[in-house]
């Protein structure tokens, strides 16, 4: 096993992925890091977000982070030897309104990495930019989306339940890999 | 201390009531939702929120003349779980719902019909207040 200080992001989500559920605790990756991921390391986030598929209580994630050397500071977790924080948002899985189905597995040397989808991801992405305005987000649903990877008519389908359609009607050539 | 023994008094105030039992206070005000939302600092906070879209602790606290600590805790306690959100505002910690809440459409509603069950007294003590702009020097609406 690869020493943590030699990890890389998605190395390290696996990690700690595959320890919790060993302790009967299921995470799947999102937010930034899925970005990195999806956009061929276009974009670059130190943060590991891991969402629980069940709920879980904070004192038994402390517990099991803190057994791998994690220290809890705030709502991140860091250790001495990576720059990377891990975070645990509130469950349930879920993007906008709409719960979350589609889990991708990726077998990593330090373990078995569950993630978000790439257009899970763009959508996450869009639901910032839809319900803050947060530019960025944008920008990071655009990388993903330009990778070719991903069901627009899905994202099309979801904004419209998110009563966005109007908002992705205006991104809807940028998101297709189209200039203006 | 047994309840028999308490000093009990109760005390009606502009359609609010509290309950005095020795030196503690049990109830003060309407709760609606407080049997499912376990804690009477949730729904004075989702309540306020909902009512005025945004709004920091020592406000809340100020508004419903309860401590501040149980307010705060509520206001974190939310938007640990996803249901607010935060910014900063000067010194201030603002907070309102995160509409990217899974559950807020449906939350709304359940406020929405909750606050519909305040008394008028209550509901607009919650409601008429003006949250936009007002150019400064002009005469406060409710203080011309």
């Amino acid at each position: 096993m690869k020493p943590i200080r030699e990890m890389s992001q998605i190395e390290l989500a696996a990690f700690v992925q595959s320890n919790l559920l060993q302790r009967g605790m299921e995470f799947v990756l999102s937010g930034g890091a899925a970005v990195t991921i999806y956009s061929g390391d276009k974009y670059v986030s130190l943060d590991i977000d891991l969402v629980p598929l069940t709920a879980i209580p904070r004192k038994r994630i402390a517990k099991a982070m803190a057994e791998m050397g994690f220290s809890q500071q705030g709502r991140h977790f860091t250790h001495p030897e990576s720059p990377y924080f891990v975070e645990f948002p509130a469950g349930p899985l879920a993007i906008g309104s709409q719960p979350v189905y589609s889990i991708e597995e990726k077998v990593l040397p330090t373990g078995v990495l569950k993630v978000i989808s790439a257009t899970d991801c763009v959508k996450d992405r869009l639901s910032a930019y839809y319900h803050w305005g947060d530019l960025q987000a944008l920008e990071q649903a655009k990388l993903v989306a330009n990778q070719g990877t991903i069901d627009l008519h899905e994202v099309e389908r979801w904004s419209v339940v998110e009563g966005k359609s109007e908002e992705f009607n205006r991104v809807r050539e940028a998101l297709a890999g189209k200039r203006f | 201390m047994a309840l028999r023994e308490a000093r009990w008094r109760v005390k009606w105030d502009s359609g609010t009531m509290t309950l005095y039992i020795g030196h503690l206070t049990y109830m003060k005000g309407y709760f609606m939702l407080q049997p499912i939302l376990g804690s009477i600092s949730s729904e004075r906070v989702l309540l306020y929120l909902f009512a005025r879209r945004e709004g920091y602790a020592r406000e809340i606290a100020r508004f419903y003349s309860a401590a501040l600590d149980p307010i705060q805790k509520q206001l974190e306690k939310l938007e640990a779980g996803g249901v607010l959100a935060s910014r900063s505002a000067g010194r201030t910690r603002l907070y309102t719902f995160d509409p990217r809440y899974p559950f807020m459409k449906e939350l709304l509603a359940l406020l929405e019909k909750a606050l519909a069950f305040y008394p008028r007294k209550e509901r607009e003590r919650l409601l008429l207040n003006r949250r936009r702009p007002r150019r400064k020097g002009k005469p406060d609406e409710a203080n011309p």
